[in-house]
């Protein structure tokens, strides 16, 4: 079977999410512990998560971005909103 | 055909001049080669005169499909048969271990790619990482890069044993090519100890072809333009090493050889 033809059957290849990031940019934590801003203290961790209240923003962004997005919460087992909050609060340390 | 990985664990000795080198004989002789650049730093990418290519390895590793690397294979500004899967900063991501077949990533996504080529070449970065793992994995030779010094040598044994541990586990079918001394100065007193040593310890695996420093090699380089193609007395002694270096190498590869 020739390159071209395998080419045919198969989605392209699309940009690695984390292309544009810096190599020595720290990694994602889990996602676990993202959702939650639970502590390490003792009173914390034997406390059920936090619940925060959620609230919903409009944003506009490429489709190929949204495509990267897919990809990658696919790659990690992860919706897009649980991937996009994860990056939000690991670029905002909130 | 023959997929070469091209290793050192020490930076700096030259695995992209050999790298570049071995491509420069293809490009002399009219040989369709691939260049599979697994350094983030890049350098046999820009060697090779590529202008923002649209992929690069840290995707093809990072989607892992099989055959998925025929996407990303750039032109260069060598010459038509003369192809790269470029490099970027961001490979640096994928030199850690991504789960189960990790180090088999580069192998699955270039399929039978190199069938399509009389060589590939696979440019390492200066690590025993995930990279180096992935170019040993897919590759059927592999070419250690020394430079006559203590570091450099140690660094030439610390290749060799990572070559047999993938010969080991993941790859039966490797083996080591040859030892190529780079940037020697044989003049001096402390790098003929070193060679000498060299030899003692690997002896016919050392390549016979010794490269000497030439400023031709990084003009060259600089000017995005293959050895052979660069007219100058040093340029020339070189081009003639490396393509002994190639023959050694890869004897099926030699012209008037069917």
């Amino acid at each position: 079977m020739s390159e071209a033809s395998i080419s045919n059957q198969r989605p392209a290849l699309a940009k690695a999410a984390d292309a544009d990031l810096h190599p020595t940019t720290p990694k994602l934590e889990p996602i676990n512990d993202l959702t939650s801003k639970a502590g390490s203290a003792t009173s914390d961790v034997m406390r059920a998560p936090k619940k925060e209240k959620l609230v919903t923003i409009k944003l506009d962004i490429p489709k190929s971005v949204r495509k990267s997005l897919r990809i990658e919460a696919d790659k990690r087992g992860l919706s897009v909103n649980q991937l996009i909050n994860a990056v939000l609060r690991d670029r905002t340390r909130s | 055909m023959p997929t070469i990985a091209v290793l050192s664990m020490k930076g700096g000795v030259g695995k992209s001049t050999i790298t570049l080198g071995l491509a420069s004989v293809a490009w002399e002789r009219g040989q369709a080669a691939l260049i599979v650049d697994l350094d983030p730093q890049a350098n046999a990418t820009m060697g090779l005169d590529v202008l923002a290519p649209d992929f690069t390895t840290n995707d093809v590793l990072a989607d892992g499909r099989p055959g998925i690397a025929a996407d990303a294979v750039s032109g260069t500004g060598w010459a038509p048969h003369i192809k790269v899967i470029a490099a970027e900063r961001a490979l640096e991501h994928r030199n850690t271990n991504e789960g189960r077949h990790s180090a088999l990533r580069l192998r699955t996504a270039l399929a039978s790619l190199p069938r399509a080529y009389d060589l590939v070449v696979i440019d390492c970065p200066p690590s025993l990482g995930e990279l180096t793992r992935n170019a040993l994995s897919a590759a059927d030779l592999a070419v250690v890069v020394t430079e006559p010094g203590y570091f450099a040598l140690h660094g030439a044994a610390q290749a060799i044993e990572a070559v047999e541990i993938i010969r080991g586990t993941t790859n039966p079918g490797l083996r080591t090519a040859a030892i190529v001394i780079n940037r020697a100065r044989p003049h001096l007193a402390e790098q003929q100890v070193r060679i000498a040593e060299l030899r003692e310890a690997y002896g016919e695996l050392v390549s016979p072809s010794v490269l000497p420093e030439r400023t031709s090699v990084p003009q060259a380089q600089g000017a995005g333009i293959p050895i052979h193609a660069w007219h100058s007395p040093g340029a020339r002694e070189i081009s003639e090493l490396f393509e002994d270096l190639y023959d050694e190498v890869l004897p099926d590869l030699k012209i008037g050889l069917p």
